[in-house]
């Protein structure tokens, strides 16, 4: 037990200093009294946007401008912020839902950055933003919103994310996680150094303590484990707990400022519980999750024994600990109708005068059924179920909604084209296939996994040049130059082109999750 | 008259056939009864609202209120003042009935979304 004490000692000296050493992650007392105490809205005094925490955020910091315009003109973007879903175009569509966030934005106190709405093709009722300004749109909140002031509701708080810059503390508790598991690392190695000796006479190393290393390694991994767990499950939920709440209230402030009736963020709100349903607690099975990963990880390391030791401490220790705490964090963690509670308490109290302000259910419609968009949300929608029929097995009905989505003013849009690539990949008729994607007309709206597709089809049918000119699209379009770094390096070895592989090869060096695989595809004797 | 009724019937009863939406509770302390025009008549205090479930008799969505029965008496509440079992506003198409495929919201790692998406 000495040996599991110290490693968590360590663990915890790492995690405590880690949390506390960060400028960015100086919220996170306010998180933890968010997550056990009275929520945000109730401790709040006042209206939101006048708030001084508020108030540190008026004036827009240029560094923070320099970096939201950097994913639009440069290629310095990481391939892990890169959006994932195929963007859509209805030019009448966009027009009118940017209007509603510049109008939202005239109603922020101080310096807004731009913010632009995107179209995405999801089927998902949730709005999102990302530090770059970009307020992602699913198709599914446009099915299901009936009001303008439902959706500057939902886009006001997206705004309010990126205003109150979230996003920082989502970074630097992403970065909190990765310093862990090297401090764990460092643990393992420095153990395994300790106690390795090395046999001159055979000039091959040996255990000097197998069974203490052993113990070591299977404590340091279980406690990563258990450290990293509980901070996605309980820092992420604490932290996502205040961040919501506060894009609730300023999301509030602005739209009721702009003119809006505040009751359209509680009906926003419960669309979004009847979305989710009924949601497993965020930490159903947490310990039993982790118990499974453990003993995988640790019967391929060998370690029975230590398996067996840490079972038993699980069950009869820690384990008690994280599940109560999992059940107050289950109980108590942001449900919908929880926050809706929240907030209908706030707008009671900041805002009575324009609590029976009527919502506005005539200008949606006008939009939503206009010919161009109503045709344009009908193409997507028999995408959407040419891939469901697919699901089922039901080939000859997708094929049907496939043509009629062909045949509507988005027919040639990545969204569409994907859903037919799918049927005709199905049907097997991959040349049908092929001929779907090259119709992309506009590459500016498609996400990486289309992009992979075609630029993988071209290495494989030895058409470098073909798959370059792929990539320097994607690399244009999604801002990221890592992103394909390593099939830019096969296109050019296809190519024989010496010069440009070291070139691709040097560049690839700088990212750190691609440079192993950059160096297996150009061996040193190359 | 007539059209009213059957706009404020449909409204209320397409929503759910089977299960009639049921005030279960009351948000505000105290709650303001309104005429059908949503203006203010008089405030009931909590701890004289029944405890049990009451039926909600009529929808009026334009003007976003509910009339139920209380004690005998035809009264209009705010709906900003109740909270309504099944609720009022629900979505067409839930996450549990979205394909397989579509459900997961494939965001990239650095947005915060409006809630907990959809990942099946």
């Amino acid at each position: 037990m000495k040996g599991v004490k110290g490693v968590f000692a360590i663990l915890s000296v790492a995690t405590v200093s880690l949390l506390s050493g960060c400028q960015t992650l100086n919220g996170a007392n306010d998180a933890l009294m968010n997550l056990v105490g009275p929520s945000t809205q109730s401790r709040l005094q006042g209206r939101y946007v006048e708030h001084t925490e508020v108030r540190q955020y008026y004036r827009l910091d240029p560094q923070h401008t320099g970096q939201l315009r950097l994913s639009f003109d440069g290629r310095a973007l990481p391939a892990d912020e890169i959006r994932q879903q195929n963007l859509v175009r209805i030019p009448q569509l966009e027009t009118y839902l940017q209007g509603i966030v510049t109008r939202l934005a005239k109603s922020w106190p101080g310096q807004a950055p731009t913010l632009q709405v995107r179209i995405v093709d999801s089927y998902a009722f949730g709005p999102s933003a990302d530090p770059y300004g970009n307020i992602f749109v699913p198709l599914g909140m446009l099915e299901n919103v009936e009001s303008e002031d439902e959706i500057a509701a939902m886009l006001g708080h997206e705004m309010s994310h990126v205003l109150l810059r979230h996003h920082d503390r989502l970074a630097a508790f992403q970065q909190q996680k990765e310093l862990m598991t090297n401090v764990a690392s460092t643990v393992v190695i420095a153990a395994m150094a300790k106690n390795t000796g090395l046999d001159r006479s055979t000039g091959k190393f040996f255990s000097k303590d197998p069974l203490g290393t052993q113990k070591t390694i299977g404590n340091t991994v279980l406690y990563t484990a258990l450290a990293n767990s509980f901070s996605d499950n309980v820092w992420s939920t604490a932290w996502g707990r205040t961040q919501e709440d506060q894009a609730d209230l300023l999301g509030a402030d602005l739209m009721i400022r702009a003119g809006y009736a505040p009751r359209a963020s509680s009906v926003s709100l419960q669309r979004l519980n009847d979305f989710q349903g009924k949601q497993k607690p965020l930490l159903t099975g947490f310990l039993e999750e982790r118990q499974v990963a453990m003993t995988e990880s640790l019967k391929k390391l060998d370690l029975n024994a230590t398996t067996r030791e840490l079972q038993t401490l699980l069950n009869q220790g820690l384990g008690t600990a994280i599940a109560s705490t999992g059940q107050y964090l289950s109980r108590s963690h942001m449900s919908p109708i929880e926050r809706d509670d929240d907030l209908r308490k706030y707008l009671q109290r900041e805002y009575k005068q324009q609590s029976r302000a009527r919502v506005d259910r005539r200008s949606w419609p006008q939009v939503r059924d206009a010919a161009s968009v109503q045709q344009a949300l009908q193409g997507y929608r028999d995408a959407y179920a040419a891939t469901t029929a697919l699901e089922q097995k039901k080939t000859p009905e997708a094929a049907a909604f496939i043509a009629r989505a062909l045949a509507s003013p988005v027919g040639n849009q990545p969204g569409i084209r994907r859903a037919a690539f799918s049927l005709h990949m199905a049907q097997g008729n991959s040349r049908a296939a092929l001929a779907d994607l090259q119709a992309i007309q506009d590459w500016s709206l498609a996400s990486p996994s289309i992009y992979d597709l075609m630029i993988g089809h071209h290495l494989r049918n030895g058409d470098p040049q073909a798959a370059l000119a792929m990539i320097d699209k994607a690399e244009r379009n999604l801002g990221s130059e890592e992103l394909f770094i390593t099939e830019k390096l096969m296109a050019n070895r296809q190519l024989k082109a010496d010069g440009q592989v070291q070139q691709v090869l040097h560049k690839c060096e700088q990212y750190p999750s691609r440079k192993e695989q950059c160096r297996k595809l150009v061996p040193k004797s190359a | 008259m007539s059209k009213t009724f059957l706009f404020l019937f449909s409204a209320l009863f397409s929503h759910s056939l089977l299960a009639a939406p049921m005030i279960e509770a009351f948000t505000d302390d105290p709650l303001p009864v309104l005429d059908e025009q949503g203006k203010p008549l008089r405030d009931i205090a909590r701890n004289s609202l029944p405890k049990q479930a009451i039926e909600v008799l009529q929808w009026n969505k334009e003007l976003d209120l509910v009339q139920v029965d209380l004690g005998g008496e035809k009264v209009w509440l705010d709906t900003m003042s109740v909270r309504v079992n099944p609720p009022l506003n629900i979505v067409t198409m839930p996450c549990q009935k979205l394909s397989t495929s579509l459900s997961d919201d494939h965001q990239n790692n650095s947005t915060l979304g409006y809630g907990a998406g959809c990942a099946k």
